[in-house]
């Protein structure tokens, strides 16, 4: 029983570090793991990890502005220092003043296009934006050489299109039929509201830096079709997708192109169309008799009775084939009572047909041109007659214009 | 909405409406896509020509429309929108405290009050009138001046 607990003792410390003399495990509170004193290489950064983060899918103006500060790079020198990194490699872990400059300007522009576009453009933009989607699919999320915002400017003018999927979900990406797959195509409600969420924010523009999405348009196609189509889904048939497992079947008529997309008819309509004239006619027959049925419950007393049986008939001799569709004249007016009426319908109607008929004549008639002449008194009217026979016809004139 | 409504725009197709609605109240909209309160008005009929769809029909006419204008001075349409109601070819009256019996001027305040509308004239029309009283109260009326002959 000694020999076993000396054992274990012995196992013991052999396992446990000897705290007395000096440190063997140094706890790193960057990474917050316990280290041993070999050299190892250092740790990712989490500052800059967390503009990274799978969460964030809009990194905040402050972690860009602290990135840059002095402070930051104080730190930084400190944390090399620390643990053994390489000092001339700390460019790539901070934001330096020409960067910063050109975010800011990208940020201007960006503030600027929303304002200019009124409503907010819908669709790609043209400037540097952070690619947040290709990082997640890359396998190089912890070398920060690649996914600085210099590396941006490369694509700074690609067509960009917004997030199709969440960025937690971006590790379920299937990188097959990257090639291949453009089937982007339009997310209307999604671009939307990515150029809602711009102008709704046109203020805090210069905080938030603009998204980099890069021309994965391929990228997204083919997650789009993984998780729409049936054929491009694992074989075990089964479709990882961010919201739902669902299930292929096989299609069992591959063969025959007859389907909704191709406007054929539905199979009850096709089995229909297979049943004998007769059957038809005596359904049509059936429907016959019960609209009649459902006449002979109307009112017979109700507005414009007569009317309406007429012109069932009509309607159905129409139907038959009987009858020339519409024979009514093409000055047939309704039964109306008009405002200013006086008396019956047919005689409003009446007047408004009269109405009609003068303001055709006058509109035929064509203007004869008003002639201007001069004021007689009556004095010279009734002086001589000479005077009289000479100006009848200028008075005759006045007389008919007054 | 009114895409969803016919949309008018000649003598021949208000005629061929007014002809083949049988037995269903015909609700003809006079007035323009562009203004606001035709606007209002479209919104509130497309919403419920499918409640009204068994005892009414809703359709717009374009008041601008050439062929429309012998509709526009029959009608004696001088203030848009213009409501005209139709039940088997007759025109349909209703009282409403206004001095225009013949139409309905202006829009309607809730979806409610032209169901109620509709069902009135649709109710008075099937026993024989011609001419009904308005089941709104008075403050949801729109209030208009009607002049002579534009006088």
């Amino acid at each position: 029983m000694d020999r076993g607990k000396k054992k274990k003792e012995e196992e013991e410390e052999e396992e446990t570090p000897k705290r007395d003399g000096g440190d063997p495990f140094e706890f790193c509170d960057v990474c917050r793991l316990n280290h041993d004193q070999r050299p190892r290489p250092p740790p990712p950064l989490l500052p800059l990890s967390h503009v990274r983060e799978p969460g964030d899918s809009v990194p905040c103006c402050n972690a860009i502005n602290h990135l840059a500060s002095s402070e930051h790079l104080r730190n930084l020198k400190g944390f090399l220092r620390k643990h053994g990194g390489g000092v001339d490699r700390i460019d790539s872990f901070r934001v330096s003043d020409e960067e910063l400059a050109e975010w800011e300007k990208a940020c201007k522009s960006l503030k600027s296009a929303a304002s200019t576009s009124g409503q907010g453009t819908i669709g790609p933009f043209s400037v540097p934006l952070k690619d947040i989607q290709h990082e997640h699919t890359s396998n190089n999320m912890n070398s920060f050489d690649k996914h600085s915002i210099t590396s941006s400017n490369s694509n700074a003018y690609h067509p960009v299109m917004p997030l199709q999927t969440l960025t937690n979900e971006s590790h379920r990406l299937y990188p097959q039929d990257l090639s291949g797959a453009t089937g982007a195509g339009s997310v209307p409600y999604e671009t939307a509201a990515f150029s809602v969420d711009l102008q709704g924010n046109t203020g805090s523009a210069r905080c938030k830096q603009p998204m980099q999405l890069v021309n994965n348009v391929k990228i997204l196609g083919g997650y789009s079709l993984i998780n729409r189509t049936e054929d491009q889904t694992a074989p075990g048939g089964s479709c990882n997708g961010a919201l739902q497992k669902v299930t292929q079947i096989s299609c069992a008529a591959k063969g025959s192109q007859q389907n909704v997309h191709s406007g054929a008819l539905p199979p009850w309509l096709d089995a229909n169309e297979e049943k004998d004239i007769g059957q038809l006619n005596t359904g049509q027959y059936l429907n016959n008799l019960t609209q009649t049925g459902k006449l002979k419950k109307l009112n017979p007393k109700r507005v414009g009775a007569a009317w309406a049986e007429r012109r069932r008939i009509e309607l159905e001799m129409e139907k038959r084939g009987e009858r020339l569709l519409n024979t009514f004249d093409a000055n047939w007016l309704p039964n109306f009572g008009r405002v200013w009426q006086a008396g019956t319908r047919k005689e409003s109607k009446r007047e408004f047909e009269t109405e009609k008929r003068k303001s055709i004549v006058d509109d035929n008639q064509p203007e004869l041109p008003f002639k201007a002449q001069p004021y007689i008194s009556k004095r010279a009217r009734t002086g001589s007659p000479n005077r009289q026979n000479a100006d009848s016809g200028c008075v005759d004139d006045i007389a008919n214009n007054v | 909405m009114s895409y969803a409504l016919p949309n008018l725009s000649s003598k021949r197709e208000v005629d061929s409406i007014i002809r083949d609605t049988l037995d269903r109240v015909l609700v003809l909209r006079f007035g323009r896509c562009s203004d606001p309160i035709c606007l209002q008005l479209d919104d509130i009929l497309a919403k419920s020509s499918r409640d009204i769809s068994k005892f009414g029909v809703v359709a717009l006419v374009d008041m601008d429309a050439e062929e429309v204008q012998v509709y526009v001075k029959y009608f004696d349409i001088t203030l848009i929108p213009s409501t005209v109601f139709f039940f088997n070819a007759h025109h349909m009256k209703m009282d409403s405290g206004t001095a225009d019996h013949t139409k309905w001027i202006g829009s309607f305040h809730y979806k409610q009050d032209f169901i109620d509308v509709v069902e009135a004239i649709f109710r008075g029309a099937m026993k024989g009138k011609l001419i009904v009283s308005c089941p709104l109260p008075p403050e949801r009326i729109p209030r208009f001046q009607l002049l002579f002959k534009d006088l």
